[in-house]
Order: structure tokens, then C-alpha cells, then sequence
């Protein structure tokens, strides 16, 4: 599988990743930025670009792959449902049964 | 097959990047007042946002998960219901003189652990039907 495939593949947890990653980058920026300031007033920004926009993405990502988990748990149902299809129908042939 | 729910989707896109966005101009806006009291009313649409989105990462999750048991409790029964065809015909068959058994409809007889009539509708063999060449009953 090329990495094109793989992408359209497992997008959603590409994009869960990526969202966790840069949560917590936001989160450390926002940290540095907090910690190089004394006045409360020049915290404040850095508290909300840094950690509520950190937490903001960390919790879409963790969404997204717990989503894409559960498409996965789909697709092994649809490949259950496909196996149990010939044992339902009625069969064509006696040489089948 | 029964699709994935997709439904919503589009909403919950636009309502996450709204949130961030949301956020991302409270900080902006944040940053220009000169003390920390005029700050606050930002820093609660902020966190009102991030609820929001936290809110909805919940409620999309949730649809899925419902989704997924329902769909799987579906199955269960399904298979359920076979499973129990299938005992009660063996059992009939075995019940009367073990001649085995054949699929409704269907001229051969079988064993009834024959893997040719696994998860069918079994019923008690007549005594004219032909032996299964592969369970030799």
C-alpha cells in the first residue's frame, strides 16, 4: 500500500494525530510565553491561544480517533455480515448441500 | 450492508472550527486590553468555546457508538435465531431413529454436525433420501 492509499485510508487518524501534536505544542508555546512574563495581564493571551486552544485540539484528535476505531469496528461487522450471507440463502444446487 | 453514519458530520466540522476560531480571536482579543480585568470576559468565551466543542467531540462519539451496539446487537440476534434453527432440527432429526437430516427442499441426508448443512435450515431426513458423499451418513 503506498502512501497515498494509506492516507485515504486512515485519514481521520492522521488528522487525530496531528490535531494531539499540535495541541501540545500550542500548550508548550503557551507555557513558555506565560512563563516569560510576570504581569497577568500579558499571561492571560498565552493562557488562552496556549492551553485552551491546546486542549480544544487535543480533544478533537482523541475524537477523530476514537472515531476512526469505531469505523473500524463497522467495516469488521459489514465483513461478518458478508460471511454469514451464503449460509443464509437458500442453496442453488444439491451439490452445494 | 447498512452504511456508516455520516449524517452530522458536516456539522460537527464546521462547529469544531468554528470553537477554534472562537478561541484563537478571544486570545487575540485578550491581548489587547491593558489589564487583567477587562480580560475576562474573553477568557470565559474561551473556555465557553472549548466546552462547546467538547461538547459536541461528545455527542458525535456517542452517535457512533449507539450506532456501532445497535448494529452488533442486530447480528447477535440474527445469529442467535440460527443457531437455535439449527439445534431444533438436529434434535428432531436425532429423535426420530437418527436417519439424519437434509436441507428443507433438498434431496441429500446428511449428518447433522455435516459441514454442508452448517447454519441452514435442517430438517428430519426421509428414508429415500440419498446419503451426503462427504459425511456418508
Amino acid at each position: 500500500m503506498d502512501l497515498k492509499t494509506w492516507l485515504s485510508a486512515q485519514w481521520d487518524r492522521v488528522l487525530g494525530a496531528g490535531a494531539v501534536i499540535l495541541g501540545a505544542v500550542a500548550i508548550l508555546l503557551g507555557y513558555r510565553g506565560v512563563a516569560g512574563t510576570p504581569f497577568p495581564a500579558e499571561q492571560i493571551p498565552y493562557v488562552i491561544s496556549g492551553a485552551v486552544v491546546g486542549i480544544a485540539l487535543i480533544g478533537i484528535g482523541l475524537t477523530s480517533w476514537l472515531s476512526a476505531d469505531l469505523r473500524d469496528e463497522w467495516r469488521k461487522l459489514d465483513r461478518i455480515e458478508h460471511l454469514l450471507e451464503p449460509c443464509e440463502a437458500p442453496p442453488a444446487t444439491e451439490t452445494t448441500a | 450492508m447498512i452504511a456508516w453514519p455520516r449524517r452530522g458530520r458536516l456539522w460537527l466540522l464546521v462547529g469544531q472550527v468554528s470553537c477554534l476560531a472562537t478561541i484563537v480571536l478571544a486570545g487575540r482579543a485578550s491581548a489587547e486590553r491593558a489589564s487583567s480585568g477587562g480580560q475576562g470576559v474573553w477568557v470565559a468565551v474561551a473556555v465557553a468555546a472549548a466546552l462547546i466543542s467538547a461538547a459536541g467531540n461528545g455527542v458525535w462519539l456517542a452517535t457512533l457508538r449507539r450506532a456501532a451496539n445497535g448494529r452488533r446487537q442486530r447480528m447477535f440476534t440474527r445469529l442467535a435465531g440460527k443457531t437455535e434453527r439449527t439445534a431444533a432440527g438436529s434434535a428432531a432429526a436425532i429423535g426420530e431413529g437418527g436417519q439424519g437430516v437434509m436441507v428443507a427442499g433438498l434431496t441429500l441426508r446428511h449428518r447433522p454436525d455435516c459441514p454442508l448443512v452448517a447454519g441452514k435450515d435442517v430438517v428430519p431426513a426421509t428414508a429415500d433420501a440419498a446419503p451426503c458423499g462427504w459425511c456418508s451418513p
